[in-house]
């Protein structure tokens, strides 16, 4: 009998197409169907600010979430706070994780108090810091 | 000694004074009222005796009425009143001489009335007896009489047998009768008169015992109206004075409150000023210990730099032990310095852990190795047992070796025979992390509990004794503590007087992905690469510059020397330089303003000699600073001979510390990218993995695009922010020259370093980038021919 499967909304959110793509494909590899076969994984990812608010549903389940948005051609930019702004007004159920690199200890802290679930340093290990928030965060829902 | 009372405490008591005060006049006031309403209750009462001595007075009123109603009718009825009446009214009255036996002025008025009740029964009487000396029946009575005593005479018998009257008898009897009548009555009347005058008598006694009584029951309202106008009155008194001393009260407790406020805010102000008092000191004692560390590295460095050279030369005996003392103690006092700088900077919360990856089993290795000859001749073993499977983890190498290093150096002070064992065990390992228990067991002299609890405080050793026997600061344990600290790790420590100790560290690292580091062990220097090169000695302290030639001149190293930046610039400009040995704290010019000098330079031969800054700043900003200038390597003062050759060797490969900026003809490109990485994340998807190349490609070079406009626009903000973004990319590829480069343009934006020390930087770095995209591009061309 085929099991009724939960969808789990993830949304990547990283100005940076390479460091985006690879966010994306971790995840993707983290997500297996095959390991988490209750789940049935839905994935998006955005490149700025904008396109993510405008496309942001309130069943997202998990933003992965570059805190420092950049984008040349726009004038009036949105950042990374804006979303976040967005997201736990529309989004009570959605985890979010933010993704910079390791300078602002202290900025981290003030987002930990606005709610973000997790943080992940840019660095090399981001894979393995990603995989395991991920799991952490599968685990509960 | 009298102690000043604290706020609450004052609060306190004038709280417990008004809530007294309020007791006290709430019982005064409810007894007064309960008083005056007593004594309303009793005036309002109605005065039964009196007006049972009212209705006693009216009945005898009535028998007034009657015996002087009856004297003057002859009326049967009035008689017959005056009768019932009088009985009456003695009962009344004995009934309340009984029921007001506490008045003995009611027997007086019982006296007066039957005093009364007897006149009028005489009265009465009086009166009967008048109406008896009636002329008539006297008359008759007389002639009776008369009749009665001639029948037993002769001459009655004789002459009045047939009951003749004789006249002149008649006539005299009538006289006589009529004169005893009027006698009779004259007297009587004298007696009545008497009797009324009597009456009157007693009843203006009764009268004036009557008014005597009401003037007694006024006098009694009028005590119990003025007590009760007196409890009224006191009341009010008692209740006004007490609202005034509640107010008194109240208004010392606002003037208390007010002053504690003010007080409060002025405790405040102190406190401020303490506070920023406390701050500057900190900064002055921070700024104290940089500037004393650095001003005692540099003539260590002269003394352990020559100590080194003498030591190399030849000596006797004498001088060789000599020597290793000198050599034993500038160590022991670098130590020392070490010590105090690392505890400043816990404290100050500066101390960051590296996070880079090393292995760990070396690191046990390299302790052992170097401290073996601590032991010395004493008979003491030292062991090291390791069991672990995954030897490389990410974390702060420095700071490991430094706290093991604390301990072992302890375990092998305060043991004098026996063994010492260090143990690395490796516990509950899963993918990403594990934990390393580290164990140093030692048969040394041991602790007791009490110098157990002290022993990881600042300061403090086993005993005071101790740190005269055994020597050092006191500082290392409480320094090893603290890193444990900063690592998020565990310290337990078990030890028995003269038994030994163990002392058991657990810290979880994560696993490094790297399958082995690159040993960075010193190789022998290749005399080869070094011959006939000219090094220009940047120095502003004689002795330096003396150790560095010396150092450099016994391989054949020629040498230049300058005194501070603007003489380096210009030796760089009159001779051919191979490299620069640069010291960074120099008059005129610093080392890091002459790099940046030196590399600002237009002729090509000039500006990419490579350099070498050597100095006691070693804080990670300061590294960070030298970097940024465009220098190839750094040396911390003090410095070994070998450390400095081994530097100048590496630079010369082109393989350093930092990822090298100049273009001399010996460095090779070091930007390389890894691939690995991203082939890894691909998982042999080929399509994949082309387009992530063309990702990276299109992406890298918008960025770059986007870095030069922003310089030409001297846009700092936005060079900050791409350089920030163009890290994650490199750090992926394991760019890591790269990836610092970015972080360096990252900064000196931030600090607002004049531009064109960051275009220096940006170039430099644009370069690089453009060399990984061509790798990229030929990867790619590589893919997708294969």
């Amino acid at each position: 009998m085929k099991k009724n499967k939960k969808d789990v909304n993830i949304v990547i959110v990283e100005d940076d197409k390479y460091f985006n793509k690879v966010l994306t494909k971790y995840v993707e590899t983290i997500c297996d169907e095959k390991v988490y076969s209750d789940f049935n994984f839905n994935i998006k990812s955005y490149h700025t600010a904008e396109n993510t608010i405008q496309e942001l549903e309130d069943d997202t389940d998990i933003m992965l979430l570059d805190y420092y948005l950049e984008h040349e051609n726009e004038v009036d930019l949105l950042t990374g706070a804006d979303v976040l702004d967005e997201v736990t007004k529309h989004c009570d159920e959605c985890k979010v994780v933010m993704i910079s690199a390791q300078e602002e200890k202290g900025l981290t802290e003030e987002l930990k108090n606005k709610g973000i679930s997790a943080y992940i340093d840019k660095n090399i290990n981001s894979k393995n810091r990603v995989g395991a928030v991920l799991q952490d965060l599968l685990k509960d829902m | 000694m009298i102690r000043k009372l604290s706020f609450i405490n004052k609060i306190y008591i004038i709280i417990a004074i008004i809530a007294m005060i309020i007791l006290a006049v709430s019982m005064f006031t409810y007894s007064k009222f309960s008083n005056t309403l007593s004594i309303l209750t009793e005036t309002t009462k109605p005065d039964y005796e009196s007006i049972r001595i009212q209705t006693v007075l009216n009945r005898l009123n009535k028998i007034d009425n009657n015996a002087k109603s009856y004297v003057i009718t002859q009326s049967k009825d009035y008689l017959k009143n005056f009768k019932s009446n009088v009985k009456e009214l003695k009962l009344k009255s004995k009934k309340i001489i009984t029921d007001f036996s506490s008045n003995t002025n009611l027997l007086v008025l019982d006296t007066l009335i039957n005093n009364k009740i007897n006149v009028l029964n005489q009265l009465i009487l009086t009166q009967d007896l008048k109406e008896n000396t009636d002329g008539l029946s006297n008359i008759i009575r007389e002639i009776n009489s008369n009749n009665k005593s001639d029948k037993n005479k002769i001459w009655n018998k004789i002459f009045h047998s047939k009951n003749k009257v004789n006249k002149d008898e008649v006539e005299r009897i009538v006289n006589n009768v009529k004169n005893n009548e009027t006698l009779i009555k004259d007297t009587l009347i004298t007696h009545e008169i008497k009797l009324l005058s009597e009456d009157k008598n007693i009843s203006n006694k009764i009268t004036d015992f009557i008014s005597r009584f009401e003037i007694k029951e006024k006098e009694k309202l009028l005590n119990n109206a003025s007590a009760n106008s007196y409890a009224i009155e006191s009341s009010r008194v008692i209740l006004i004075s007490s609202s005034i001393l509640i107010l008194i009260m109240l208004i010392i407790l606002m003037i208390i409150i007010i002053r504690y406020v003010n007080s409060n805010k002025s405790y405040k102000l102190a406190l401020q000023k303490e506070k920023e008092y406390a701050e500057k000191l900190a900064r002055t004692k921070e700024q104290f210990l940089a500037t004393m560390s650095h001003e005692i590295r540099t003539p260590m460095n002269a003394v352990t730099g020559f100590i080194e050279q003498i030591a190399l030369g030849p000596l006797n005996e004498e001088q060789r032990s000599q020597i290793e003392i000198v050599q034993k103690s500038s160590e022991d006092l670098l130590y020392i310095i070490n010590d105090i700088l690392s505890l400043s900077k816990i404290e100050s919360g500066k101390l960051k852990l590296e996070k880079t990856s090393f292995n760990i089993t070396e690191t046990i290795h390299d302790l052992k190795n170097s401290t073996t000859s601590l032991l010395r001749n004493k008979p003491v073993t030292l062991n090291v047992n390791i069991d672990t499977k995954n030897d490389i983890v990410i974390g702060d190498p420095y700071r490991i070796k430094q706290i093991l290093l604390n301990l072992l150096g302890n375990a092998i002070k305060f043991t004098h025979k026996g063994s010492i064992t260090l143990s690395l065990k490796e516990l509950k390992p899963n993918i990403d992390k594990t934990n390393m228990l580290f164990k140093i067991t030692d048969t040394g002299i041991g602790m007791t509990p009490e110098q157990l609890d002290k022993v990881f405080n600042t300061y403090e050793q086993g005993e005071t004794k101790t740190e005269r026997a055994y020597g050092g600061t006191g500082l290392g344990l409480s320094i090893t503590k603290r890193l444990i600290d900063l690592h998020d790790g565990s310290l337990t420590v078990k030890s028995k007087k003269n038994e030994g100790t163990t002392i058991e560290i657990l810290i979880s690292y994560p696993i490094s992905k790297k399958a082995e580091i690159p040993t960075e062990k010193q190789q022998p220097v290749n005399k080869k690469l070094l011959q006939d090169k000219t090094i220009l000695i940047v120095d502003d302290e004689p002795f330096n510059r003396q150790l560095l030639e010396a150092i450099l001149n016994k391989k054949n190293i020629h040498t230049l020397t300058a005194t501070n930046g603007i003489e380096a610039i210009e030796q760089v400009n009159n001779y051919h330089i191979d490299l620069i040995l640069m010291d960074n704290y120099m008059p005129q010019m610093n080392g890091t303003e002459a790099s940046i000098k030196i590399r600002e330079l237009k002729d090509d031969t000039k500006n990419n000699i490579p350099i070498i800054v050597i100095s006691a700043a070693v804080e990670n900003n300061d590294v960070s600073n030298y970097m940024s200038a465009g220098v190839n390597g750094f040396i911390a003062k003090p410095f070994k001979e070998l450390d400095v050759l081994y530097k100048i060797e590496q630079v010369f490969e082109g393989k350093n510390s930092f990822e090298p900026k100049g273009k001399h003809k010996n460095e090779k490109p070091s930007n390389k990218i890894d691939f690995d990485n991203l082939k890894k994340l691909c998982n042999n998807d080929q399509d994949f993995y082309t387009d992530m190349l063309n990702t990276f490609i299109e992406s890298t070079s918008e960025s770059s695009l986007a870095l030069k406009k922003k310089l030409a626009r001297k846009d700092t903000e936005s060079i900050a922010k791409i350089a920030h973004k163009m890290k994650a990319t490199f750090g992926h590829l394991e760019a890591f020259g790269i990836m610092n480069n970015l972080s360096a343009i990252e900064k000196n934006c931030k600090i607002d370093k004049p531009i064109h020390i960051i275009k220096v930087l940006v170039d430099d770095t644009l370069d690089q980038v453009n060399e990984t995209v061509n790798l990229a591009k030929q990867e790619l061309n590589t893919v997708q021919d294969g």
